[in-house]
């Protein structure tokens, strides 16, 4: 046996395998990234383009705040639909796949704990959908300061043909400003990146328990719609039901267990121009990272002893 | 009897996230209240919106696509608009006003629409309709476009602009209702930063408000004491008229020649802009 | 002595059908041990346990009972995976990456960087003899490359075993042939290996000891001569022997008396092939028996 213990020399003794490694999960998390820029995923961006090129087009009668509002509406809005769509597909796609290529033997072969290749494949969704958002805001940001400035010369122009004070002038411009380029639309994109983050956590929850993908797509769209109304729903179904059993062993319990997406709608408003303080945005963020902690411990616990 | 894997494995999930459920669900509902009150979560209302869409618009709305959706409908409206069809211009901007409650505009472009673009096509696009019926028509629509805007000041309390539009709707035209104009432009100047112009128009109407004539003369001559930047010819020539209305000594009287003389001269029947 | 490459100690796993209660033993009992160094080859039949005893060993599975260590480790125990080089049948890897990414990833997650996880993927790649197709993505690769580039992969961490699920299926004769050669030069480092195959005559040819599943139990296991010779008979092979040579053979051994039989004579097959087909038929028999007995028993308890 001297040339199994020249191998032994130079493979360290002891297995040098740290229990959670950050580094590990990185190289999983590039990967996926990879994988899904390599699946030709930012196509979309140029789709994503093209709309915020018409929109900025769009000329209705409208004021000249309006018009700032409506592209930044319907830029905000597609880059919503954008990641949670891509939040769900992608996340139910990826372990399936891993699994059906056999990859996920190799990989879990390696001295991989599975805590991390989940970790990894979350990640990695989640640093595609972050970099599509920037890609994009910057795309729109572009195009909303072009069109702010433009817009502000013709209000100009019209307010003192109107023989309007420069004072009055001054706030009537602020007010469109302020649906012009603001700090503050970046909340907005960390909303709706927020949301995406819980999108894919419940998505790949379901997925490690799911027998198909498309199993998977449709078990996360019905919890994402359900999700959205269910604190309504609940509200009119528990009066209606007051004290029944249906209601406490069905309504109840479904209402705890679905995540309650609403939190997450304030992008809308953000944009819309309310005010809001980076506090807010903290505890926002706090609640999207319990989801996100709470969902992958779930994950995990389906998937530590799942067999293959 | 001995679950199986799958079995012992489902119940713990559901286990875990029931719990929670119950512990996220009080800090849940405590941030939803407190993004409501401060205005970054619209409420909604369901069952309003439930009756004017039908239920994929309904989960768009709810799911945060509701700016969208309201994109969407303006851009419907704005159609229905160049066809002159103003039922569904009106059905428009009340769905588009349920979606976004929040959104200024919306009120005001629907109010415009009903107030002045359906109420004139009412009173003189159809030459067959009876003059006394499209009279009224048109009094309807003008009806609507004021308590379509009372709709978006309750909601919108803190709003000077719906103020200025409704007072702008109560005295064009055929509606005039200096007394009500004059009112919502006083709720306008106590809720927004303050506009010269909207001050000398509450002034104008005011001074058209039965009753309020000493009032309003004193209220304009504060403006005109304020300095040459209100003295438009608007201002100086509603005093004029003030000053012989309540026969005020000729030496209070202002020295400033009445901009209007010339046409009042010539025209002793023209109804000037603020007469 | 030193610790064993493979250690499986009365393995048995179940699994349950469906939503009846039917369960599945897909191995029973099973006990096997791959010393460090050696070549190991576990044959048997579609179906017979193999791929599920690897599994348990690469810590895929959990055995229901039973204990599977790899040099001294719980195959549960995550750090066991670092020793372990594994292929897979068939695999496939990431399409989207290329023949050196594919390594640089798998050598990453085992921990290796820079200049030394450089340096072994060119090792590897060069050992696998694929350094045209570096640069490849894997959607390109063919299977017998895709083969190579998958053992280059299980190899990228340097481990001390090496396990191969059925290596050349679907493989043309020269790549098998360069897998082959291969795991001649693992053992030459003194890697150990721990094969599934049901290609007999690679096995023969490459492992030390076999050992031979079916029906999830183990048969036969044993270094390879030792499992093939049959101590009491002796084999002649003959070049052109005509008819009336071999009746006259016959007659000389009839003639000869002492107890000495001619059992048959024929074209000689490969001796671990013959072996393999008796015990499947050994077992296919004693299923049927066992059947029969269940039969009966239900038959008896019934009345």
């Amino acid at each position: 046996m001297s040339e199994s213990q020249v191998s032994s020399a130079e493979s360290p003794a002891i297995p040098r395998v740290p229990v959670f490694s950050p580094g590990r999960i990185w190289v999983l998390t590039t990967s996926t990234f990879t994988q899904l820029v390599r699946m030709k995923t930012f196509y979309f961006l140029i789709v994503f383009a093209i709309l915020v090129a018409g929109a900025s087009n769009l000329n209705l009668l409208y004021t000249s705040a309006q018009k700032l509002r409506m592209l930044k509406d319907a830029s905000f809005g597609a880059m919503s639909i954008f990641s949670w769509l891509f939040a769900i597909a992608a996340t139910a796609v990826l372990i399936p796949r891993d699994l059906e290529d056999r990859t996920l033997y190799t990989i879990l072969a390696k001295p991989v704990p599975r805590l991390e290749y989940l970790l990894g494949k979350l990640f990695g969704v989640l640093l595609t959908i972050g970099v599509a958002l920037v890609v994009m805001q910057i795309l729109f940001t572009g195009f909303l300061f072009f069109r702010e400035v433009t817009v502000l010369a013709e209000e100009r122009q019209s307010l003192e043909a109107q023989g309007m004070s420069a004072e009055d002038i001054r706030a009537q411009l602020e007010l469109v400003r302020a649906q012009g380029v603001q700090w503050q639309l970046i909340y907005a994109l960390i909303a709706i990146f927020l949301k995406a983050s819980v999108v894919a956590a419940v998505t790949m929850l379901v997925s490690t328990f799911a027998s198909s993908t498309l199993f998977t797509m449709i078990v996360a769209t019905i919890v994402f719609v359900v999700g959205h109304f269910h604190k309504l729903a609940a509200g009119y179904w528990m009066h209606e039901l007051s004290g029944s059993l249906v209601a406490k062993l069905v309504v109840k319990p479904i209402v705890m267990i679905i995540p309650d997406f609403r939190v997450f709608n304030v992008t809308e408003n953000i944009v819309g121009g309310t005010p809001v303080d980076a506090g807010t945005m903290l505890t926002l963020a706090g609640l999207a990272l319990l989801y996100v902690a709470v969902y992958s411990a779930v994950a995990l616990y389906l998937f530590i002893d799942k067999e293959f | 009897m001995k679950l199986g894997r799958i079995a012992r494995k489902t119940i713990g999930a559901l286990a875990i996230l029931l719990v929670f459920g119950l512990v996220k669900a009080p800090l849940e509902n405590g941030m939803t209240r407190r993004y409501v009150e401060s205005g970054l979560i619209a409420e909604v209302a369901a069952t309003e919106l439930s009756s004017a869409v039908g239920q994929s618009t309904m989960l768009a709305v709810l799911g945060g696509l509701r700016p969208l959706v309201a994109i969407y409908t303006t851009l419907h409206a704005f159609d229905a608009w160049s066809f002159r069809e103003w039922d569904t211009v009106e059905r428009d901007y009340r769905l588009i006003t349920t979606m976004m409650p929040e959104d200024i505009d919306s009120w005001v472009t629907g109010s415009w629409h009903m107030a002045y673009n359906a109420s004139a096509s009412a009173r003189y696009d159809d030459p067959s309709v009876p003059e006394a019926v499209a009279e009224k028509n048109g009094r309807d629509w003008m009806l609507k476009g004021v308590a379509f805007i009372k709709k978006g000041i309750q909601q919108n309390p803190e709003s000077a602009k719906l103020h200025e539009e409704l007072a702008r709707i109560y005295w064009k035209d055929k509606l005039d209702e200096p007394c009500l104009a004059a009112e919502e432009y006083q709720e306008s100047l106590k809720l927004g930063p303050t506009k010269t112009f909207i001050r000398r128009f509450y002034g104008y109407f005011l001074s058209k408000c039965p009753g309020h004539e000493r009032e309003a003369y004193d209220y304009l001559m504060d403006l005109y004491r304020e300095g040459k930047k209100q003295r438009l010819p608007s201002l100086i020539s509603r005093i004029k008229a003030m000053e012989e209305a309540l026969k005020i000594p000729q030496a209070e009287r202002i020295p400033d020649p009445d901009p209007d003389r010339e046409i009042r001269k010539e025209y002793p029947n023209a109804q000037l802009p603020f007469d | 002595m030193s610790v064993p490459a493979v250690e499986v100690r009365n393995l048995t796993k179940v699994f349950p059908l469906s939503l009846k209660k039917e369960y599945l033993v897909a191995v029973e009992d099973l006990s096997l041990t791959v010393n460090a160094g050696e070549v190991y080859g576990l044959i048997g039949p579609n179906g017979s346990g193999k791929s599920t005893t690897m599994k348990v060993v690469l810590g895929l599975m959990a055995a229901t009972t039973g204990s599977t260590k790899v040099f001294g480790i719980e195959s549960r125990d995550v750090r066991s995976r670092h020793q372990i080089g594994f292929l897979p049948e068939n695999p496939y890897f990431y399409k989207h990456l290329t023949g050196l990414e594919t390594l640089k990833f798998y050598g990453k997650l085992c921990g290796l960087r820079g200049r030394e996880l450089k340096d072994r993927a060119d090792e590897m790649l060069a050992l696998v003899d694929l350094e045209g197709a570096r640069n490849r993505r894997l959607g390109g690769y063919s299977k017998g490359m895709l083969q190579r580039i998958g053992l280059a992969q299980a190899l990228i961490q340097r481990p001390k075993l090496v396990v191969l699920d059925e290596p050349t299926a679907g493989v043309d004769p020269i790549g098998s042939r360069q897998i082959r050669d291969l795991i001649f030069k693992l053992k030459e480092d003194g890697i150990s290996v721990f094969l599934c195959s049901h290609l007999l005559e690679q096995v023969q040819e490459v492992c030390d000891r076999v050992g031979i599943i079916a029906r999830g139990r183990m048969w036969r296991e044993g270094p390879l001569h030792e499992l093939i010779a049959i101590e009491d008979q002796t084999e002649l092979v003959l070049r052109d022997a005509s008819p009336e040579l071999l009746a006259k053979i016959g007659r000389l051994i009839e003639s000869e008396g002492g107890g000495a039989e001619l059992m048959r004579s024929g074209h000689p097959r490969t001796t671990l092939e013959r072996l393999f087909l008796d015990i499947v038929r050994e077992s296919q028999e004693a299923k049927v028996k066992e059947d029969r007995e269940k039969a009966a028993a239900a038959e008896s308890s019934k009345k």
